[in-house]
């Protein structure tokens, strides 16, 4: 009988220990430790780039006419929205010693971006179709600017400029 | 009940065909599961199988095999302290029973027809969860199923229980494969004729004790015989 | 020629009704970031789900007893009630996403804030499970989803190269800038989308709804085998289109918007607004036959009267069971979860659950008590005992993986 107990009692450890593993999962936890940081950042930066590359994409397609309004605005909304999560991320996490410098240029980039794409959805409530083109050059320009960033970050960070 | 179509005319295994079918009403509505059988102990020794039990106070002494379902059938328990009948399953009596195929077919309607009528009798359940040892008291196993067998005895009909599937393991999670060695897919019947290779038929008479208090069944291992479908080739 | 009316409906139903948030998600998330590369996994689930569906339809055929009822027969009531919890859990956790699905589809077209809609949507599905015809509510949103045509459609318009499309489909390997792990584990999120355990379960319910018997075998198995691998072929469709528009500059897809861009930017504000009604309409089928799933699972499990082919104060138990999970999915929704990352765990919980459904399935389809002569066939057996080892192991590796790779981040 003790043997049956203690079975269960295992079986209740293991499953408390997937449980938990699996709410980790989809938390990413915020560790300091150098790599960690510079693998969150990327995911972070690879998602702004791509909020900020959809809704330039979606601008481009409403100047081709082939999308309507309430669309692109919720199009637009979701990338704010992506963009706002993308910014929470990796601004939560504490960057170590070596990463301080990207942490500054990874926040400031994805902050402006943010800003960029706030922008552009403000203009498409308002039906601003006249500044479309120009903002979805900017977010393109923004949308580069994140990608070498990303690819920047691939790397370990150098030590002395 | 004698029917080409109608396993209960015949001899059957009952966890493998009676036990957790669902119960069919005359009109085809469903009634319920059967969650236990109600067996009693005749005026002429035979145990055999009176009526269908149903109900919560019938399925959850069903997962009392091991120490969580225990815990969580004297928690139902607790829960319901204040009722007097808390224990007492809902019953269909075995006449209300028309046929059965793929299901129970009840001759009756449904409505009305779960009564609470006091417990009587034992349960399949107490046998599937007793122990078997062999005379000296050693562990052979557990009972996997009790092998029923239509009987016409004046002045009507019964089903009268005529032996037990003995092995190791639980009872329910067979499938059939250790009775009927030609059943697919070839995989799943290898690795499950494997897993229960030790099982082995006994039948009634021939068990040495079944203690239903104590929960155990003595049998003298010369008594195992192999282990066939029910009714030979039957279908 | 009535006859081949109710075989062609049944098939375009099929066709349309295949599709599900599931899919529209993991397919364009997939095609985006791999390309066709995983697209043999799509092609690999569909020959899956057309197996288990066939045997669950026979079995429903013949015995007139449904999934959940053979759960309990032959696992036992203890195996069976960890079953059924699983396999609710999971219902539940598609139910959440598909309701989310439906109020994101209508946000797209509306602009109005998918929270608002959901409880609005909730409520349609809980109408249509409560009043609707069985037939009717299949049929109904069974074509209308045939509407994702647009994106087969569509990938043609967008002119791929499809030399290149076929070597990804035939080669099995990656794209350089992804890790293996990352792979396989949309290649197990892949596979629980295209092989859903409710699928089953409302198939072979759906099965004794609509009264099948011997003679509806034909009819059920063309539906199967015709209907269900061209609806994966829209599956493909949205991934290889999404190859296309996001493949190139390099973005990742997150939201259901990003799903519908291919389209109009194929086909333009018409392709747009076709894939809308197809994502409505997907989402809503699926949202109802979710629904139904776990309505049908307790009430299989406990023996009680279940189905929209009797009266609803006969079966008033399990349209209890359906409110009550309408409300809750409801709730779980307006905790403003995003209904994508609701959509990521289920598949991937989906494919976790497979064996508790497919196991007792093949087993059955095997008995001579319940199948008389419609036992299965040689190729069945091989088929689905090949199927029973592959779904063990994505079970297995799911969490793992899951886990490992931060959920394909």
């Amino acid at each position: 009988m003790t043997g049956r107990a203690g079975g269960w009692r295992r079986a209740a450890v293991a499953v408390s220990a997937l449980v938990s593993l699996t709410g980790t999962a989809a938390c990413a936890p915020g560790t300091p430790d150098g790599d960690s940081w510079r693998i969150d950042a990327q995911r972070a930066v690879s998602d702004a780039s791509s909020a900020v590359l959809t809704a330039e994409l979606a601008l481009r397609q409403n100047d081709h006419g082939r999308v309507f309004d309430h669309y692109l605005q919720t199009v637009l909304v979701e990338s704010e929205k992506g963009m706002s999560k993308a910014a929470d991320t990796i601004g939560s996490k504490q960057p170590p010693q070596a990463e301080r410098e990207r942490y500054d240029t990874v926040t400031g980039q994805i902050d402006e971006a943010a800003g960029l794409v706030a922008t552009a959805r403000i203009a498409v409530v308002d039906r601003e179709s006249d500044r479309y083109a120009a903002l979805a050059d900017r977010l393109a320009a923004a949308a580069d600017a994140l990608q070498k960033l990303e690819d920047d970050l691939q790397h370990p960070p150098r030590t002395g400029g | 009940m004698s029917d080409q179509d109608n396993r209960l005319s015949g001899a059957l295994d009952a966890v493998l065909h009676l036990l957790d079918r669902q119960v069919v009403d005359a009109e085809g509505l469903l009634v319920c599961k059967v969650d236990d059988l109600e067996l009693t102990v005749f005026d002429d020794g035979v145990l055999g199988v009176t009526g269908l039990l149903c109900g919560s106070a019938a399925l959850v002494p069903r997962y009392a095999d091991d120490g969580l379902g225990r815990r969580l059938h004297a928690l139902w328990r607790r829960l319901g302290t204040q009722q007097a009948d808390r224990d007492d399953p809902y019953r269909i009596d075995l006449e209300l029973v028309h046929r059965l195929r793929s299901g129970v077919e009840l001759a009756v309607g449904r409505e009305g027809v779960l009564v609470r009528q006091g417990e009587r009798g034992h349960r399949l359940n107490d046998v599937l969860q007793m122990t078997v040892q062999d005379l000296a008291g050693r562990r052979l196993g557990r009972v996997l199923d009790v092998r029923l067998e239509h009987e016409t005895v004046d002045p009507g009909e019964r089903i009268r229980v005529t032996g037990l599937v003995v092995g190791h393991g639980r009872p329910g999670s067979y499938f059939g494969y250790d009775r009927r060695p030609d059943m697919g897919p070839w995989m799943v019947n290898r690795v499950v004729r494997w897993l229960h290779r030790h099982s082995a038929f006994v039948a009634l008479e021939d068990l040495d004790d079944l203690d239903w208090v104590a929960g155990i069944i003595r049998v003298d291992p010369a008594r195992l015989g192999p282990l066939e479908a029910a009714g030979g080739s039957g279908g | 020629m009535k006859k081949f009316f109710a075989v062609a409906l049944g098939i375009l139903t099929a066709i349309g009704g295949f599709v599900d948030i599931g899919d529209l998600v993991t397919n364009a998330q997939v095609g985006a970031r791999f390309g066709l590369s995983l697209g043999w996994v799509v092609l690999f689930g569909i020959v899956g789900i057309c197996v288990f569906a066939e045997m669950s339809g026979r079995v429903a055929a013949i015995s007139g007893r449904a999934t959940f009822d053979i759960v309990r027969e032959r696992l036992g009531p203890r195996v069976g009630m960890a079953n059924l919890l699983a396999s609710m859990a999971v219902t539940l956790l598609t139910f959440v996403a598909e309701i989310g699905g439906v109020a994101l589809a209508l946000q797209l077209v509306s602009s109005v804030n998918y929270l608002l809609i959901a409880p609005f949507v909730a409520f349609i599905v809980w109408l249509i499970l409560w009043r609707a015809r069985f037939s009717v509510m299949e049929n109904v949103l069974g074509l209308c989803g045939l509407t994702l045509i647009v994106f087969a459609v569509g990938l043609w318009q967008l002119g791929p190269d499809w030399g290149s499309f076929t070597h990804q489909l035939v080669v099995v390997d990656k794209p350089g800038d992804e890790q293996w792990r990352t792979w396989a584990y949309y290649a197990v999120a892949l596979f629980g989308a295209a092989m859903t355990p409710y699928e089953v379960f409302f198939f072979s319910s759906g099965g004794v709804e609509e009264r099948w018997t011997t003679e509806d075998l034909g009819v059920m198995r063309a539906n199967v085998f015709i209907g269900f691998p061209l609806g994966g072929l829209l599956s493909l469709a949205i991934a290889g289109s999404a190859a296309m528009v996001f493949g190139p500059i390099d973005a990742s897809v997150d939201t259901l918007g990003q799903v519908g861009l291919p389209a109009a930017v194929a086909l333009g504000k018409i392709g747009l607004a076709v894939a809308l009604v197809g994502f409505v309409a997907a989402t809503l089928g699926a949202a109802c036959e979710c629904g139904l799933s776990v309505g049908y699972s307790i009430a299989q499990y406990r023996g009680w009267q279940w189905g929209k082919y009797v009266r609803t104060q006969v079966a008033a138990r399990f349209h209890l069971v359906l409110a009550l999970s309408t409300v809750v999915a409801t709730m779980v929704l307006l905790t403003k979860v995003d209904p994508i990352l609701v959509t990521e765990f289920s598949v991937v919980f989906s494919a976790i659950a497979l064996p508790l459904t497919y196991f007792p399935i093949l087993v059955v389809a095997n008995d001579p008590d319940y199948m008389g002569e419609h036992v299965n066939g040689r190729l069945a057996n091989v088929l689905g005992s090949i199927y029973l080892v592959v779904i063990g192991v994505a079970a297995l590796v799911a969490i793992p993986l899951m886990v490992v790779t931060r959920m394909g981040a």
